[in-house]
């Protein structure tokens, strides 16, 4: 029995060898694409940080924020999870919730995940954290919108992505998670039939 | 001495358990040794299994070793068993900081991880090649979107150059070289809806291997590389398409709605819904 064992060690030791070195040329082989992404992937303006936009394989989210131009405030956010049908109307539903919109939005799918990176505005007409201005700094009036704006976009965010591990009812993610094959079901009523009647 | 036996016994069941199922799945181009190797392994552990019931004696072992013809190295056993020890540690111990989530987790766990871990990596790369061909805009631009100033500056009515046709609000559907991908592109109103408009190609059994929109000035952009879950024909997309952005399309209509299929004007004619857009 011990000589069965060690039998056994004696292949596991040299499969985890290769197995680790398989592992190590896959991510030597990816990490380079996954610069490429970022590089390609990068927004017009030149100042704002690379951004991934490849999905990884671990739940991420950034948000930062800038303000364009004209001096109005855009966040960027990025978020990346197990893809699902209800994953854009969650995030519909929560970025509305806070009177906010996309205007901008690059969504990358791979291996049944989804990293959506997004700019967004407020829509037209809101205020925003105005704590009345006599004699308060300009400069500290727009860092603090920015941040509370920051803050409630991540909140928000986040709890699309918890949403998912909360109400999950199994982790593993075969690579079929997005659409590999399964029929989606069309969650929002756009009003749209798939009949052709031609 | 008797536990260290049990631990090593116990983890292989473990792994034929999930390991196995898992490799069926596997593309066996990416990691063909690993996935014949692990199968080895697994044959290994089931045998073992039946061995360990009966009597454990050396004999019975001879005869394992044979009919596992790879991986019998009866000289070595017996001097590497410290060693190997240490090895299999270590490398498990350095795998738990390659995979993702591998830190506490039990070993066969960290396996089904590194498995899941090699997938998802090996889809990357994959990701990489389907994305190749279709890098370049068809309506006027680059891979980040249409040139708006060129767009906005046209006055009342602007028209796109698409191929020999003159577009205003173009929608293009087209295959791309690999099965079931295809390469949809819009400029439509902004009707109030963004975000759902990639909802909806996902509703349309659309996955979106790469999609870029774009709102401005009450125009959106969009293109979408997708791999379709099913057999779709363009016509289906671009119909979809057409409904959900263009509602108030009918025949009169038709010069607002060309598109990269040819379709006489009379298929544009026909009663459609408005789209509701139901979104809180």
């Amino acid at each position: 029995m011990w000589f069965a064992v060690v039998c056994v060690q004696t292949d596991k030791a040299s499969l985890l060898a290769e197995v680790l070195e398989h592992v190590k040329e896959l991510k030597r082989q990816t990490s380079a694409m996954t610069m490429m992404a970022a590089a390609v992937g990068g927004d017009e303006d030149d100042d704002a940080a690379p951004v991934q936009m490849l999905p990884t394989e671990a739940d991420e989210l950034g948000v930062d924020a800038a303000e364009d131009g004209e001096g109005r405030l855009v966040v960027r956010a990025s978020l990346c999870c197990e893809d699902r049908p209800d994953l854009i109307p969650d995030i519909i539903r929560a970025l509305a919730a806070l009177r906010l919109r996309a205007h901008r939005a690059e969504i990358t799918t791979l291996g049944g995940r989804v990293r959506s990176v997004l700019l967004i505005t407020a829509e037209e007409g809101e205020e925003g954290a105005d704590e009345g201005g006599d004699g308060i700094d300009e400069e500290c009036v727009a860092s603090h919108r920015r941040h509370e704006c920051i803050a409630s976009v991540q909140e928000a965010l986040r709890g699309v992505m918890d949403r998912r591990a909360a109400c999950s009812n199994d982790t593993s993610s075969s690579g079929g998670g997005g659409g590999g094959g399964s029929i989606k079901r069309q969650r929002m009523n756009y009003g749209a039939h798939e009949q052709c009647s031609v | 001495d008797n536990a260290s036996c049990k631990t090593a016994l116990t983890d292989i069941p473990n792994i034929s358990h999930f390991g196995l199922e898992e490799l069926k799945q596997c593309d066996s181009s990416g990691i063909p040794s690993t996935k014949s190797q692990i199968r080895l392994w697994i044959e290994n552990g089931q045998n073992m299994k039946c061995e360990s019931a009966s009597a454990s004696n050396s004999k019975g072992l001879d005869t394992q070793s044979k009919s596992n013809r790879k991986r019998s190295r009866p000289g070595e056993s017996s001097k590497a068993r410290p060693k190997d020890r240490q090895l299999i540690q270590d490398r498990i111990k350095e795998l738990r900081e390659m995979v993702p989530n591998g830190a506490k987790c039990s070993i066969d766990a960290l396996l089904e991880k590194t498995v899941k871990h090699m997938l998802f990596l090996q889809s990357v790369t994959k990701h990489a090649d389907k994305l190749k061909d279709s890098t370049e805009s068809k309506i006027l631009g680059s891979e980040n979107g249409p040139v708006w100033k060129d767009y906005f500056e046209g006055g009342a009515t602007w028209a796109f150059d698409v191929g020999s046709q003159s577009m205003t609000c173009p929608i293009i559907v087209e295959d791309l070289d690999r099965p079931r991908q295809m390469l949809v592109e819009m400029i439509c109103e902004d009707r109030g809806i963004f975000l759902e408009i990639a909802d909806f190609i996902k509703g349309l059994g659309l996955t979106i291997l790469r999609g870029v929109m774009e709102a401005r000035k009450s125009k959106i952009w969009a293109r979408f590389t997708v791999e379709a879950n099913r057999d779709v024909t363009r016509m289906e997309i671009f119909l979809s398409l057409v409904r959900l952005l263009e509602p108030n399309c009918d025949g009169s209509g038709a010069a607002e709605n060309p598109n990269s299929v040819n379709m006489p004007l009379g298929l544009v004619r026909q009663p459609v819904i408005p789209a509701t857009g139901g979104i809180q």
